[in-house]
């Protein structure tokens, strides 16, 4: 991209503008990368940025509202006896009741004369409703009105006090009594929810503590009289209001209105919380504005027991979770947010355990990417599974109403949580750089955490299931087959210990071992299991779930039927979980295309209809580019796949490019002797022999054979396939004497691995053969000729090339 | 429209000259402010008006003596010193003098509760500011198209969003950003220029 970006491009940039597609501007992405390489326009941003604080200082002093402050204001009623603060919103004045004698606060709003008649209604709607706000901690509004030059006032109980800062500063108190005021603050906000007010703009300022050490919370309903425009403001004046926007939630700096509802205000909450239990703001509010905003968005709070050392670390977890940028997975409500608080307070288990040991990992995988990215991918699947547990627990604990019953299920729900918190915890020591140097990889991790679940979860059989089903997931995924049947059979053990057998898990663990026995050429076996594994998933109620899961077992059933070599079959069945799959939610949906349309493309290939595979993988890539990591094996097994498809259409350049790129990747996530880069190297050969690059070939297809020599178990097969291209390649330079052995090796250990028939060792065969053919054996080589011919019609077709290859090698012989 | 702007530097150049309505354009310049300070400070009109000649003819008298250096300090804090002095002056024989009736010094003001310097200064600093803002702003819109003007006005005074703003003056939306990001400019010239502080600030 060459054009320079427009402002309002900029602006989009800068968060402070949605953008209109029809205004023919690009997408924000792009304008990314172009601002991020062009010096001229990253000047233009820095330069829009500076004028920011000029603007808002602009609009401050030109504003309509502004020409308070002459002396000149009088309200009927009241005798205004001096100015006590001056603000964004308006100025505040001490005042007496002339009927009365009551000392009262004066609020004139300086945005008031700018109103619509639409939103000077919903502005006095909301003030009526936060009128009737009868709480003890919310200072209210005893009346309002217009001046007589048009500018809303309100009149409130005059709060004599510091503010909660400076109340904070003066006053050297406990972090329980720190809890107990916040406690106040957050009943104050829920009364204030209740009837339907939101504050809007939470902040210490706001807060005044008086002389009892009671707080009260001041402004509500009149934050903002909208929405938009308080938004507007935040980002307009950021530089004279950071204060405030150090309070305001993501999706506030998002600019998003609708967005924004009562969980607006648990977030202010929890940065106020976290302010008044470490003295320190949960991000940074140095430097530009943008910069601000951005981290806000996208940073991860430190945990506040680590700037204060003392904290109850599970107010971490309270808070983290007060602060999640996802609204959905905050507190809903003040109260439940006050209760987790009150239950640090009363040292009783909180309710915030789930979300934020999610959390947790996801911010130790952010800080730490990439070296332990995968690492933390295979935390985040063990940490899921726990969270379901968990949660299970929890509402067990709600239906129980009975005392006892709450009190022993309340027992052992804590001592699975600790169980669980400290495995997870020793499991994130383990794989944090700083411990285990930056080369921690998935394996060494789940070999840690496989040795220890037994033991540690002997008690509790449906954690014990559920983590070595996920353990022995990640293993499978990684290509270890033979820990990772160990810890399947150990998870489908424990699973059929339970009453009631959980199907649903049961099914999945059962399909996921189909996979291992199928990836180690155990076929028969895969079936059996994966037909029970079916038949329990039908069992289950239908859901996302249970789709989602069919779908999965789906694509076992289709990846079966392609190691027979059934291919037509194997993609008609990834095309019924394509049809299955509409209206999943869309994450899963996603990744269950992606995984349907690589084992379609694997497919498509053998049966040589190469454009249609690389269509399928590109497909495929486009979705894994969006839902998946950049190095995630399954991103990384479809870049792969891809890059032999160009091979097959000639497209060699391209495709060694790709592949020497993914030799680098799987080098680098899964270690240098792992079998995928085995299969990287040998594909790599393959390309530079069909290019005639023999010796850099025959170098890479011996680093690969010495990999899968290395690798017990199921690489043989590996070795097989790599052995034969080795030979082939030799057959193809004449060099008879080193192609024999190899491909009579490659066409004996997998005759040796497959069931019979199978059309790899038959198709291993017509090298061997072609090689005898060439050394003179014709009696041989029509034999094995002869023999692979009806295995590989079957599976190919009589019309296949290599079909019509066997002919013309038989057609030679006889002649 | 023609658009006469000269620079508060010029203008203190003719001052020292023989321009004879320098002086006035001086005075019209800056004499706003400084009565509406002078207000604020619990003067009648009458006292403001004679506090803020006194000023003036002070300013005058030093500045032809040399004794004012703008390096040394803007132009705004030496008003505002020899202002706040006439009017601690006029307070003091205010006080002095018997009450006939109630004035506007017995207004309830924010100085006449807490007349201290440095808040005074404070509200100076804002007052002098406000003036600089708009008169800049006055200059502004002779300057630049109404419709790039009304851009400017709604999306920075009015914080309107620009989307909207486009919608209502029938300009796109980059077409509002970019008379916004003009007219700031300029206006952060022109208001270097009225304070008589552009080459130091360059």
């Amino acid at each position: 991209m060459s054009e320079h970006a427009r402002i309002s491009e900029l602006e989009r940039l800068r968060g402070n503008e949605a953008g209109d597609p029809n205004d023919g501007e690009r997408d924000l992405e792009e304008i990314r990368r172009h601002v991020e390489s062009c010096s001229q326009c990253q000047a233009q941003l820095g330069e829009l940025t500076k004028l920011d604080e000029f603007a808002s200082h602009v609009r401050e002093i030109a504003s309509p509202a502004r020409p308070i402050g002459d002396g000149t204001l009088q309200i009927p009623g009241y005798e205004i006896s001096h100015e006590v603060h001056r603000g964004g919103q308006g100025i505040v004045y001490a005042a007496t009741q002339q009927s009365t004698g009551r000392q009262v606060a004066i609020k004139v709003l300086l945005h008031g004369s700018l109103a619509s008649q639409k939103q000077r209604l919903r502005f006095e709607r909301e003030i009526d409703l936060a009128s009737r706000i009868n709480h003890p901690s919310v200072v209210s509004i005893i009346d309002r009105g217009q001046t007589p030059d048009d500018r809303g006032y309100l009149v409130m109980e005059l709060v004599d006090g510091p503010t909660l800062d400076g109340y904070i500063a003066d006053h050297n108190i406990t972090t329980e009594q720190r809890l107990r005021l916040f406690l106040e603050i957050a009943h104050a906000v829920q009364a204030a929810h209740q009837r339907g007010v939101l504050h809007r703009d939470l902040k210490p300022g706001n807060i005044i503590v008086n002389q009892s050490g009671q707080p009260r919370v001041l402004d509500f309903g009149l934050a903002k009289d909208d929405l938009e425009e308080s938004v507007t403001m935040v980002r307009t004046m950021a530089g004279e209001f950071m204060g405030t926007l150090a309070y305001a939630s993501p999706e506030q700096l998002k600019g998003d209105p609708d967005a924004i509802d009562a969980r607006t205000d648990i977030y202010s909450l929890g940065v106020l919380l976290y302010e008044l239990l470490t003295g320190q703001l949960p991000h940074d509010m140095g430097g530009s504005i943008e910069g601000v905003i951005r981290r806000v968005l996208e940073q991860t709070p430190k945990r506040p027991s680590s700037i204060n050392k003392r904290l109850d670390p599970d107010l971490d977890v309270v808070l983290l979770q007060a602060l999640e940028h996802d609204p959905a997975r905050r507190y809903q409500t003040a109260d439940a947010f006050a209760e987790d608080v009150l239950a640090v307070i009363e040292h009783r288990p909180i309710n915030a355990r789930r979300a934020s040991m999610v959390y947790q990992v996801r911010k130790f995988a952010r800080r730490h990417r990439p070296a332990v990215a995968l690492a933390c991918v295979v935390l985040l699947g063990l940490v899921g599974t726990i969270s379901a547990l968990s949660v299970g627990i929890v509402q067990t604990n709600a239906a129980n109403k009975r005392a006892d019953q709450r009190r022993i299920a309340a027992e052992l729900e804590l001592d699975k949580q600790s169980k669980i918190s400290s495995f997870f915890n020793d499991l994130l020591a383990r794989v944090d750089p700083g411990q285990s140097g930056p080369d921690m990889r998935v394996l060494e991790l789940l070999d840690v955490a496989s040795g220890e679940i037994g033991e540690r979860f002997d008690t509790y059989p449906d954690l014990r299931g559920q983590l070595q089903h996920t353990v022995g997931e990640t293993y499978t995924r990684l290509g270890s087959y033979q820990p990772a049947e160990e810890q399947l059979l150990a998870a489908i053990d424990a699973m059929e210990s339970q009453d009631p057998l959980p199907k649903g898990s049961l099914a999945s663990a059962l399909g996921v071992l189909a996979q291992v026995q199928t990836a180690t050429t155990r076929l028969d076996d895969a079936d059996i299991t994966l037909d029970r594994a079916m038949k329990l998933a039908k069992l289950l109620d239908e859901s996302d779930d249970q789709r989602t899961l069919l779908a999965q077992l789906l694509h076992q059933s289709g990846a079966q039927q392609y190691e027979r070599g059934a291919f037509e079959e194997s993609i008609a069945v990834y095309q019924q979980s394509l049809d299955s799959i509409d209206g999943l939610h869309e994450e899963n949906e996603e990744r269950i295309r992606a995984q349907a349309l690589i084992g379609m493309g694997v497919s498509l290939k053998r049966l040589e209809r190469f454009d249609e595979a690389l269509n399928t993988y590109d497909k495929a890539l486009e979705i894994l580019t969006r839902v998946r990591a950049e190095n995630h094996p399954d991103t990384l097994a479809c870049l792969s796949n891809r890059a032999e498809i160009l091979n097959d259409l000639g497209r060699t350049e391209e495709a060694e490019s790709q592949l020497y790129d993914l030799l680098e990747r799987r080098r680098h996530v899964f270690g240098p002797d792992h079998e995928r880069v085995g299969i990287t190297l040998n594909n790599l050969a393959d390309s530079l022999r069909a290019r005639g690059a023999f010796e850099e070939a025959a170098q890479l297809f011996d680093e690969a054979i010495a990999i899968f020599k290395l690798n017990p178990g199921d690489p043989s097969l590996r070795l097989a396939i790599t052995m034969h291209n080795a030979g082939v390649m030799h057959l193809e330079q004449s060099q008879l004497q080193r192609a024999l052995p190899m491909l009579q090796s490659a066409a004996e250990m997998s005759a040796s691995l497959l069931p019979e028939n199978h059309w790899i060792p038959a198709q291993f065969k017509v090298k061997w053969a072609e090689c005898l053919l060439d050394q003179g054996d014709l009696v041989s080589a029509r034999e094995m000729l002869t023999r692979s011919r009806p295995v590989l019609v079957a599976a190919l077709g009589d019309t296949h090339r290599r079909v019509a290859h066997i002919d013309s090698l038989l057609e030679r012989i006889e002649q | 429209m023609a658009v006469q702007w000269e620079t508060t530097t010029i203008l203190l150049e003719q001052l020292q000259g023989s321009h004879d309505d320098a002086w006035q354009r001086f005075t019209n310049r800056f004499r706003p402010p400084m009565l509406r300070f002078a207000r604020r400070c619990g003067l009648s009109d009458a006292q403001a008006e004679d506090a803020v000649q006194d000023t003036l003819v002070k300013f005058i008298e030093a500045y032809r003596l040399g004794q004012y250096d703008r390096t040394r300090g803007r132009l705004g804090a030496w008003l505002f010193a020899l202002m706040f002095q006439s009017i601690r002056s006029h307070r003091r024989d205010d006080a002095r003098a018997p009450r006939q009736a109630p004035g506007v010094i017995d207004r309830t003001t924010f100085f006449s509760a807490l007349p201290d310097e440095d808040q005074a200064h404070q509200a100076w600093e804002q007052d002098w500011e406000q003036h600089t803002i708009e008169s800049c702003i006055a200059q502004l819109k002779g300057e630049i198209s109404p419709s790039h003007f009304r851009a400017f006005e709604l999306t920075t005074v009015r914080s309107v969003p620009a989307a909207e703003v486009a919608a209502q003056l029938g300009l796109t939306r980059d077409a509002v950003y970019q008379a916004r990001y003009r007219a700031l400019k300029r206006l952060e010239e022109l208001r270097s220029q009225f304070q008589g502080i552009e080459e130091l600030a360059s």
